[in-house]
């Protein structure tokens, strides 16, 4: 009996199927998961959405399609808001119904998609990742690197059948300018899963011979079919920010960045732009180089007319300075002689004031002395004169009385009144010690002489 | 050490900039100073556009020494 009370598997799915269909809420309702396990067939997609814990345990699934018809502009609508494909791994909130299948039995039909939500959880990973480098020190640490004055010599991260790879190599090496480049490439997997771990090796190869290299490019290989979320990675981010030579990434979309446009030293949108970036660092070294020459002869012109300008200057104005260096020469020599002149004047104005002082005393003294002359003479001649009176006037007593005087004093007469004149050998005697016995005397008397012979001598007792 | 020695010449260029900049240039230096820029000048472009033997090499060897990818 129990197998009469028994239902048919079937027939059970089919009362699930309808007990589902009857309650509303479970069509038309959004739901967010992460996709797993995405594949398509015959034009659906097909996949099995996923819930995590925090523990990164699956808690729940369901498997869930997409029909061939929606598929087109689910996935337009979702990649340009995005910049990516719907892909295993990421988060997306969709909107559908539950569906029952008595065969296949529970499925989640998408019909539509909400791309912000999966724009927000892309954010929120970029962030987390960004927000670990930072607290490790190191989110800066590439970005802060020198970009070389010359990079010629770049090591390329690609893949070598991608036409980004191609469209880089064809800028680079055709570069208008003829700049020469030394591109090398180290082929990595652009896409998917593998992504992190093929550009990490390839990193690790140039590292192993950093000196051959000036700096690192990496450019995503496709074109805008690939997705960029093997790049939104910690463990590629964290090499990329500790590489110690310059990276330039070319792996962006339009709208969409990735953590490595964080952290590599430069970022460019294109392949294409990563190539116009080397050039126009070239570019930009040489226009240096280009304008420092110009500069030198500019300067070296410069001076050369500047010096011109300043002989010719000399030139000009050399006469002018040569006169006005006379005329002052000129000024300086009249100064001079006058200054000469003044004092020789004064010297001389002196000298003749002496002279005049002295001529002057002469001519007083001189007239002085004259004048007593002239005094003097008057006084002989008055004295002459006088002299001369007194003499006419004197002879005649004068002369009586000298004849008196001689009258008296005349020999003779005192002859005649008895005295004697004795002389020996002619000679008046007046003393008996002249005379000697023997000798002959001669006696004067007034009419005539006697001589005699000394018989004695007798001195005189009165005597 | 390419890099090194152009980094060296665009310091002497800064160098002579400098030189003839300040007031007391001598003019006697005047084409020395212009000749050696024209070399670093000529040595520079040498360095951006003539092909670099020594890095073709390297690069070579290094093609021969790596599995290409």
């Amino acid at each position: 009996m129990e197998g009469n009370r028994a239902l048919s598997l079937s027939a059970l799915m089919q009362s699930v199927g309808n007990t589902l269909r009857m309650n509303p809420d479970l069509f038309n309702v959004w739901v967010t998961a992460e996709i797993s396990g995405l594949h398509a067939s015959g034009g659906h997609w097909y996949m099995e959405l996923i819930e995590k814990n925090d523990a990164g345990q699956t808690v729940a699934s369901c498997r869930a399609m997409i029909w061939a018809s929606n598929v087109a502009w689910l996935r337009s609508k979702f990649l340009s808001t995005t910049g990516r494909e719907i892909t295993s791994g990421i988060k997306v909130m969709v909107k559908g119904g539950v569906s029952h299948h008595i065969r296949f039995g529970l499925s989640f039909t998408i019909t539509d998609i909400d791309p912000s939500y999966t724009l927000g959880d892309m954010e929120r990973i970029r962030r987390e990742i960004l927000e670990r480098l930072h607290r490790e020190g190191i989110l800066k640490q590439n970005k802060s690197l020198p970009f070389p004055a010359l990079p010629q010599r770049i090591a390329v991260i690609s893949s070598a059948s991608a036409a980004g790879y191609g469209d880089f190599m064809n800028q680079l090496i055709g570069n208008p300018d003829g700049f020469k480049y030394y591109p090398y490439l180290f082929a990595a997997t652009m896409q998917g899963e593998k992504t992190s771990a093929s550009i990490r090796q390839q990193l690790e190869l140039i590292e192993s011979t950093l000196d051959l290299w000036d700096c690192v490019v990496i450019i995503r290989g496709g074109g805008s079919t690939t997705d960029l979320n093997g790049f939104d990675e910690y463990e590629l981010a964290k090499a990329v920010a500790l590489f110690p030579l310059p990276i330039i990434v070319g792996i962006g979309h339009e709208r969409d960045r990735t953590v490595l446009d964080e952290i590599a030293r430069v970022r460019c949108k294109t392949p294409t732009a990563v190539a116009a970036t080397l050039i126009d660092a070239l570019r930009y070294a040489y226009s240096n180089i280009v304008e420092r020459v110009q500069k030198i002869a500019r300067y070296s012109s410069d001076a050369l007319v500047g010096e011109k300008h300043r002989l010719s200057n000399i030139e000009a104005n050399l006469p002018a300075r040569v006169s006005t260096r006379i005329m002052r020469a000129q000024h300086q020599l009249g100064v001079l002689g006058h200054t000469l002149e003044l004092s020789v004047a004064k010297r001389t104005g002196r000298e003749r004031e002496r002279i005049a002082h002295i001529s002057h005393a002469i001519e007083r003294s001189a007239f002085r002395r004259t004048s007593s002359e002239k005094e003097n003479l008057k006084m002989v001649r008055i004295r002459l004169i006088n002299a001369l009176q007194n003499a006419t006037r004197r002879p005649t007593m004068n002369l009586q009385n000298l004849e008196n005087i001689l009258r008296v004093l005349s020999p003779l007469n005192t002859l005649k009144r008895g005295y004697s004149i004795t002389r020996i050998n002619g000679k008046a005697i007046s003393s008996i010690a002249e005379l000697k016995d023997g000798g002959i005397i001669e006696t004067t008397l007034p009419d005539g002489t006697v001589a005699s012979r000394i018989i004695a001598t007798k001195e005189n007792p009165m005597k | 050490m390419s890099e090194l020695s152009y980094s060296v010449a665009i310091r002497e260029l800064e160098e002579i900039i400098g030189k003839m900049e300040s007031d007391n240039c001598d003019i006697d230096q005047l084409s020395t100073y212009t000749s050696r820029a024209l070399e670093l000048l000529k040595f520079c472009k040498e360095r951006l556009f003539k092909t670099n033997e020594e890095v073709e090499r390297c690069l070579e060897e290094l093609r021969n020494a790596l599995p290409e990818g």
